[in-house]
């Protein structure tokens, strides 16, 4: 049997997949997709510790976060699609109305 | 496990705010184009509703044993703590809506969505507030999250609206994933998600499961509890997690920000406080010191940064940032927990008063597509608009910190709180960062009051009667929080002291 700390790994490795996507990408597409991998990354650990204590718990938790990822997909191409309207591009670097 | 009619009647201001925002969605289908402006008057029944009921519930518990249910399971807790908040985030959406009125209707904003959202995010905020378990947390705040980063961007026309939407969710989102995994990190080395259990009937809880097992060294929980801080330090914009919030409190409508500067925060700290004193009361020696070091970055930088704009709408949100430090103390001061809860739940009500105040003059010296909001924009309003200038003196000298107004009274409590836990060097900071912020209030209050513009210069204020209500509103909680505020101080007490285990 595989022991969860390997597990663990994986989603760790995952997860800082994902945050330095977030940090070095500058496409909002891509960078929308890395934090998706996180939330991934999350379930995987969550459902490993749910099978090492052996309740249920965790794999609920995860069905909620699919539910919950679903829904930042909609709201966040959206919100995508309305500032590419407007720019014509969905680089972040060039999203600079503001001072970021 | 059962739900009782009983458990859903603990929920009626959740439930009726709700069935609000049903209410508004469907009703924008079937009303004709030009009818929608009523949308906001349907907005304001549920949240006046919702207030009422909370409003009787708090009045009914003070002076007499408090009372505490438990709603399915353990997932939430209908506890004053959380009515306490509730009065928060109903009185910052009204303000809101009252705000919104005239604005949706110039800006020819979708008033069924706009509304609709309004009434979801201030849910989400209620049950973040409750909510005494993980997964619940996490969904309140995605509930309360997702309506706030639509709302921040339904000016679609404007690209500055747009771009603070974008912003804003994507910082939001990486923060959110920052969340999840440190419940799922908590949840692997406890094995449950129950923050605490204010009735002492359950052991299997995180705050009883780090004393039992004696989790205190443990890597997998501390790891956990630093990257819920991150993710919830996020939304409550705390330095140096931070960096949205100028560019979205100027680009989304300014009502949004007024909504969004009050209510998102208030329900930070609301949850914050719930986590830290409730689940991890046990590892206070742990997160106290590092709550230190981010109430005195908060407070440091958020003055800084809020001296050097000339746009007073950018300079009210750095100004915000500021303000969560000033919070952030009383969070610390968790060694004088008896006074520090309380003394949080009645700076945001004073907060909410006075900096949704003065996000209101904003909109009545604003004009349409968000003119306007520069300092020199204030030049000489006093001779021409003394009442609206009357009100922002006010706000300002509230959010400085003057004496009889709530701004002072609130500072007043936090800082009692971090002298009675010892904490003499934040309470040092606090008082200097008070001092400096001082400068970028009362400067806007000299280029009222102590500057004259040439008469071809001057410009047209609104005038809508809602705008109206709404600074009179706020300017009255202001000076009644500041004058008379022993009740509101008893109940906040009253409210904080749920969150301490039994017997303290």
């Amino acid at each position: 049997m595989v022991p969860t700390v390997a597990y663990l790994a994986v989603s760790a490795v995952l997860f800082t997949l994902g945050v330095v996507g977030v940090l070095v990408r500058r496409n909002a597409l891509i960078i929308f997709m890395s934090i998706e991998l996180m939330l991934n990354a999350v379930n995987v650990s969550l459902v490993s510790f749910a099978r090492q204590h052996g309740h249920a718990t965790g794999q609920v938790f995860v069905l909620l976060i699919l539910a919950v990822a679903a829904a930042e997909v909609a709201v966040g191409l959206a919100i995508i699609l309305s500032v590419f309207r407007h720019r014509d591009t969905v680089d972040v670097d060039h999203v600079n109305l503001m001072k970021w | 496990m059962t739900t009782t009619w009983r458990e859903l009647g603990y929920l009626t201001p959740e439930l009726v705010v709700l069935l609000g925002a049903a209410a508004v969605l469907l009703l924008d289908l079937f009303l004709p184009r030009g009818r929608r402006r009523v949308l906001g008057g349907v907005a304001l029944v549920p949240l006046g509703v919702a207030l009422g009921w909370v409003l009787r519930a708090l009045w009914a518990q003070s002076g007499g044993p408090s009372q505490l249910h438990k709603v399915f399971g353990a997932l939430l807790l209908r506890d004053p703590y959380s009515l306490g908040f509730d009065v928060v985030f109903l009185v910052a959406a009204i303000l809101g809506v009252l705000l919104s009125l005239r604005y949706v209707e110039r800006e020819a904003l979708p008033a069924g969505e706009y509304y609709a959202l309004t009434l979801f995010a201030v849910f989400g905020m209620m049950m973040m507030a409750m909510s005494a378990e993980l997964i619940t947390l996490f969904i309140s705040y995605e509930i309360l999250s997702l309506a706030v980063y639509v709302l921040a961007g339904i000016a679609r026309g404007r690209a500055v609206s747009a771009e603070a939407s974008l912003k804003y969710f994507l910082l939001g989102a990486f923060a959110s994933g920052f969340l999840v995994y440190g419940i799922a990190l908590v949840y692997g080395a406890t094995g449950t998600t129950v923050l605490y259990d204010p009735l002492g009937q359950s052991a299997s809880t995180i705050s009883g499961l780090i004393l039992e097992r004696g989790l205190f060294g443990n890597a997998l929980l501390l790891a956990g509890l630093a990257l819920l801080v991150v993710g919830i330090a996020f939304k409550a914009a705390i330095v140096p997690f931070h960096a949205w919030v100028p560019d979205v409190y100027e680009g989304a409508p300014l009502p949004v920000t007024a909504f969004m500067s009050a209510g998102v925060k208030a329900a930070a700290f609301a949850a914050f406080a719930r986590l830290l004193f409730g689940g991890f009361r046990n590892l206070g020696e742990v997160w106290q010191p590092v709550l230190w070091v981010l109430a005195v970055l908060t407070m440091v930088l958020g003055n800084a940064a809020a001296i050097r704009q000339q746009n007073v709408k950018r300079m009210l949100a750095y100004s915000s940032i500021a303000h969560a430090g000033y919070l952030l103390v009383a969070l610390a001061a968790y060694t004088a927990r008896d006074v520090a809860i309380g003394s949080v739940l009645y700076y945001a009500l004073t907060y909410t008063a006075m900096g949704v105040g003065a996000f209101a003059i904003l909109l009545v010296v604003g004009q349409e597509g968000e003119a306007n909001q520069e300092l020199s924009d204030y030049r000489g309003l006093a001779s021409r608009h003394p009442w609206a200038a009357a009100a922002m003196g006010l706000f300002m000298i509230s959010l400085a910190g003057f004496p009889l107004t709530a701004g002072f009274l609130g500072k007043f409590y936090i800082l009692n709180a971090a002298l009675r836990a010892d904490l003499d060097g934040l309470a040092v900071v606090l008082g200097l960062a008070s001092v400096v912020s001082w400068y970028y209030y009362l400067r806007v209050v000299w280029f009222m009051y102590m500057t004259e513009v040439p008469k071809a210069a001057v410009r047209p204020i609104s005038r809508a009667t809602s705008l109206g209500v709404a600074v009179a509103v706020a300017a009255l909680l202001v000076i009644a929080l500041g004058v008379f505020p022993s009740t509101a101080l008893a109940v906040a007490q009253m409210a904080g002291h749920t969150l301490l285990p039994l017997g303290y």
